[in-house]
């Protein structure tokens, strides 16, 4: 059933201090329809706010048939929302059971297309007392998403170590050979 | 009534300062105060308590936690690159001075990794002042367990220096040696200034140092190099605990392989919950919130319901259970 505009900015509007996944809208409303997820999703734009905030917690709520609908859904969002929403993605299917991943990333493999495509810095400025780590771009994230998905053994290390180049012809190898199938 | 449960939360050398001050804001809140270090939840008379939380700053307090059977470990500090946690004073300097901390605590780790990692001699060697053993990526013993980002390292080293003793170095290559892609390179050969540059302990830890890549920087550029680490403290714990949580960068990246052996060999249960990119949320508060809300993560349901919440929560890290 579809949540009415006014209810989701009501449960998106919630304090930190209340959590929102206890929130009857949530619970009641919005879990009811994995379709609800892909309204929830602009609101990953707003970095820093509340209601953004609020909207991956609910977003991870939900469970993989609400996959293809986030992934739609983030087709003409910003580089932020797009990082989110692949912590999204990865939230709702790892859990899941490798079948389950596999069919799902068969079924959302067009969706993946533009994340796996953008070459924009994922938009990450790290606070100076974290180490450096690897951050890259959106289709890399989008690449180690996938990869870790399918094989939760995977070795990230050879893919972080490659430069930009490198890591198009692993995200290239990806594309060609399918998920689950020719990883680097 | 259920013996309470054991949680434990090792907070790392700086990062104690930060997520680990949430932690204490947020127990000092939600949980009532006992003896030194230690909180029961919830708050009122303690024999009703259903958790006994232990917060802890050391590396043998650390170690103990793991061996300690059915409680949930939690460690939120720095991964050090893949060396290992580490732990120290709180506000402790990137570098400290020698008169107060003769051994520098920014190079004393727990080893629980690969045989080497890969590290920064700017960015970590010069900038914590400390000496790692370097790695000999033109010895690699035979068996040696590396990342594979590693292997590919050495394999490209070993076949730069076969070329240059077989004298099939390009003409390009023969007059600049150190341009040579992927070679082991000797930092003083290539870079003398950089070698040479002292640390605030007065030491020199790039000195006969060698690195394999060049990264140009704006101001400085980075060389990495390789530096040995192992897994000898691991492998001499028992892990009893029923649930180790390590918000640390890219932890999975650089302990999983490590960790999981550990758990086959020494028969144990426990399950590991690690970060595959850099997790920036206060993970140990977000751990404590889920358990005071009575999920328990050594379950499957409990551990489902635990990822949902974490993960949840921005800049994550990407948790999985393993």
């Amino acid at each position: 059933m579809p949540v009415q505009p006014f209810l989701l900015e009501q449960a998106l509007r919630v304090s930190d201090e209340k959590d929102v996944r206890n929130s009857p809208i949530v619970t009641a409303i919005i879990l009811q329809d994995p379709a609800n997820a892909a309204d929830l999703v602009p609101y990953l734009d707003e970095t820093g706010s509340v209601v953004s905030t609020n909207a991956r917690r609910i977003l991870c709520l939900f469970d993989a048939a609400a996959v293809p609908h986030v992934v739609t859904a983030l087709a003409n969002r910003t580089p932020a929302a797009r990082m989110e929403g692949l912590d999204v993605i990865w939230t709702l299917l790892v859990t899941e059971t490798a079948p389950v991943v596999r069919d799902t990333l068969e079924q959302i493999s067009a969706g993946l297309e533009p994340l796996l495509s953008d070459r924009r810095p994922v938009p990450l400025e790290l606070p100076s007392h974290i180490e450096r780590d690897f951050v890259g771009r959106i289709c890399d994230q989008a690449f180690l998403v996938v990869s870790e998905l399918i094989d939760p053994g995977f070795d990230e290390s050879r893919f972080r170590s490659l430069d930009e180049e490198g890591r198009d012809r692993a995200i290239a190898q990806l594309r060609r050979g399918g998920f689950g199938r020719g990883l680097v | 009534m259920a013996a309470p449960q054991k949680i434990i939360l090792a907070a790392g050398l700086e990062i104690r300062d930060s997520q680990g001050a949430s932690m204490l804001q947020y127990l000092g809140k939600e949980a009532q105060a006992g003896a030194k270090d230690t909180w029961t939840y919830p708050k009122g008379p303690v024999a009703k308590a259903k958790f006994i939380i232990k917060v802890v700053y050391t590396m043998d307090e650390f170690r103990k936690a793991l061996d300690e059977a059915g409680a949930w470990v939690v460690y939120e500090g720095h991964s050090r690159y893949g060396q290992g946690p580490a732990f120290g004073d709180a506000r402790i300097a990137h570098c400290p001075p020698k008169s107060k901390y003769p051994v520098n605590p920014w190079g004393v780790h727990f080893r629980m990794g690969y045989d080497a990692t890969d590290s920064e001699c700017v960015g970590d060697i010069l900038e914590h002042a400390v000496n790692p053993t370097e790695f000999d990526l033109l010895s690699v013993p035979k068996g040696a367990l590396l990342p594979e980002g590693l292997e590919d390292a050495a394999a490209l080293a070993a076949a730069a220096e076969s070329r240059r003793k077989k004298g099939r170095l390009s003409r390009t290559e023969r007059k600049t040696p150190c341009a040579v892609v992927g070679a082991w390179r000797d930092l003083k050969t290539c870079f003398a200034k950089v070698a040479a540059e002292k640390t605030c302990r007065g030491d020199t830890p790039l000195d006969g140092r060698h690195y394999y890549k060049r990264i140009p920087g704006k101001t400085k550029d980075e060389f990495i190099t390789a530096v040995k680490v192992g897994r000898a403290d691991l492998d001499a714990s028992s892990l009893k605990c029923a649930v180790f949580f390590m918000p640390s960068c890219s932890s999975k990246v650089h302990y999983r392989r490590a960790l999981v052996d550990r758990r086959k060999a020494a028969r144990s249960k426990c399950k590991f919950f690690l970060t595959s990119s850099v997790p920036l949320a206060n993970h140990a508060v977000n751990f404590l919130k889920a358990a005071f809300a009575g999920i328990d993560p050594s379950t499957r349901r409990g551990s489902e319901a635990f990822l949902k919440i974490v993960n949840g929560e921005k800049r994550s890290g990407r948790v999985r259970l393993h």
